[in-house]
């Protein structure tokens, strides 16, 4: 089990050379984007303990995926398996726990904390042999496979835009709006293998227009009725939430022209960078859209001609 | 017409592929054998456009790959997505308009059922059903009686007969000699990254005891079972 974690942890730091960065430094990058980003989530966001803890057990979950826990299955006796998997939710919750404690968030971290091992015991309805329905069967793999992936988002998303409404707290609703931009944007956000851009009988522009297109018609139906809702109940603030909208197609958009900027690897830990600089300093879309769209056409180039 | 030309292919240092020439025609089926490791496979992907080469491939289509099939090895699916979600996937990446899956559904394969959750035979039987769909021209078959029962091998085995009744091209590479003898046109033997030999059916047999003496020869004594 020691060896294990061993062999993580040097695949870890593979992971940060073969982004292009020491792993020391890339270890200080993503403690320092942890902080920030939670401090600024909880600066800027009502309720953000809520977001936050959502978040949290979103990674922890990831680490419980299904081809994941079978390869280990495959390698541990059942017994060692159980204390891998206890072990790793709980190095996962620690700095999302510790956090919470450390804004006085006792409740949460504690429901965190106790959630974390409970985690370990559930089982995904794709796990139980179960096919979540979902609106996007007729599209590209990118939605539905995303819509099952996070089957459990609909209940939190719900919840932020009624208990936002019923509040009457405009930052909360409108959460739900963004939670399900960011949501539609974490289904592009890692590379699918080769074979399934070469099935494309398109050109490269033409491809990114048909991705780009699709995540939009994705996007729309997941968020207009949310959005819809927002708009009836805060009519004072229509046009920032139609603005906000806005954003989130461009988001999209930007999001998938950086991921084929990388094709067929993974965004580099800059290219990653450079995307949270975009998203977090919006008019800097201007100068890196174009670069990632000539980056995107060049990688995908040679498995579309 | 497709033609292969003084197409060569390395990777780093280690030349997989030495200046192969080849000719495909439409309406034949061609059979590639090779131990592991003689680029059969390279050569496959080379052709399909999955890999860059050195070379010229030269066919009437502006495009080749966007009218070719390639079925891997080992077909690989994306989690979560339904056998009937992988086949409209490749129809709609053609352009095609394509539904009735269950009524083409000529292995009875699960299509409600995650592809990624399929047994390694259907896994490259839902492949198949794919490139089918796509009403493609060339068909690169690599090892597509792999892992198959016997009764979906006799179904395999008809179906390219039809293709080649259709005037399409097949490209077969199989460890199974007995296959490719009921079907093709011709077999190439690929040894050390070169064409040793293009054989015509009359030969197949041959080719066959040549292969057995120089693949087997004294190994067998070699292993001490027992």
């Amino acid at each position: 089990m020691e060896y294990y974690f061993q062999l993580q942890f040097v695949r870890f730091k593979r992971l940060l050379v073969a982004s292009g960065v020491h792993p020391a430094i890339g270890i200080l990058l993503i403690l320092a984007g942890f902080l920030a980003g939670s401090y600024y989530l909880f600066y800027r966001v009502d309720w953000a303990a809520w977001i936050f803890m959502a978040i949290g057990l979103l990674v922890i979950s990831q680490l419980g995926n299904k081809h994941r826990v079978e390869q280990l299955r495959w390698i541990f006796p059942a017994a060692t398996l159980q204390r891998i998997r206890l072990l790793e939710n709980g190095l996962a919750a620690l700095p999302f726990a510790l956090f919470l404690l450390g804004q006085r968030h006792i409740y949460f971290a504690a429901f965190f904390i106790i959630s974390a091992p409970v985690l370990v015991f559930m089982r995904s309805p794709d796990r139980i042999g179960f096919i979540i329905p979902t609106p996007f069967k007729r599209f590209p793999f990118e939605l539905p496979a995303g819509i099952r992936k996070a089957w459990w988002m609909p209940v939190i998303i719900i919840f932020l835009l009624v208990k936002g409404i019923q509040v009457h707290n405009y930052g909360l609703s409108l959460s739900a709006m963004i939670l399900i931009a960011l949501t539609v944007m974490s289904f592009y956000a890692y590379p699918e293998k080769v074979y399934y851009v070469w099935i494309h009988a398109l050109t490269p522009k033409a491809f990114l227009k048909h991705k780009i297109r699709t995540a939009w018609i994705g996007l729309s139906i997941l968020c207009l009725p949310v959005w819809m809702a927002i708009c009836i109940a805060f009519t004072d603030s229509i046009w920032v939430s139609s603005g906000i909208l806005a954003l989130g197609f461009v988001f999209l958009a930007f999001l998938i022209l950086a991921k084929y900027s990388a094709y067929p690897h993974e965004m580099s830990i800059p290219q990653g960078l450079l995307v949270g600089l975009s998203l977090w300093f919006p008019p800097m879309l201007l100068f890196m859209v174009p670069v990632f769209y000539r980056q995107a056409i060049r990688q995908i180039t040679p498995y579309l001609s | 017409m497709i033609s292969v030309l003084e197409l060569s292919k390395s990777f780093g240092n280690h030349q997989v592929l030495k200046r192969i020439n080849l000719t495909f025609e439409p309406g034949r089926i061609y059979g590639i054998v090779g131990e592991n490791g003689s680029g059969k496979t390279t050569l496959f992907r080379c052709i399909a456009g999955l890999e860059s080469y050195a070379g010229t491939i030269q066919s009437p289509y502006p495009v080749l790959k966007d009218h070719t099939g390639f079925l891997p090895t080992n077909p690989e699916y994306l989690s979560r997505i339904t056998g009937w979600e992988f086949l409209k996937l490749v129809c709609i990446a053609r352009g095609i308009r394509e539904e009735a899956f269950e009524e083409q559904n000529i292995f009875d394969l699960p299509l409600d059922q995650y592809a990624d959750t399929y047994s390694t035979g259907m896994k490259k039987k839902l492949a198949l059903m794919g490139i089918l769909l796509q009403q493609n021209d060339l068909f690169i078959l690599d090892e597509p009686f792999n892992g198959v029962d016997i009764h979906s091998n006799m179904i395999i085995l008809e179906l390219i007969r039809k293709l080649q009744s259709l005037k399409k091209t097949v490209l077969i590479s199989s460890h199974i000699f007995a296959t490719l003898q009921e079907s093709c046109d011709f077999i190439y033997l690929l040894q050390d990254g070169q064409i040793a030999k293009s054989v015509a059916p009359d030969q197949f047999g041959e080719l066959e005891a040549q292969m057995k003496s120089f693949v087997v020869g004294d190994r067998i004594n070699r292993i001490r079972i027992g």
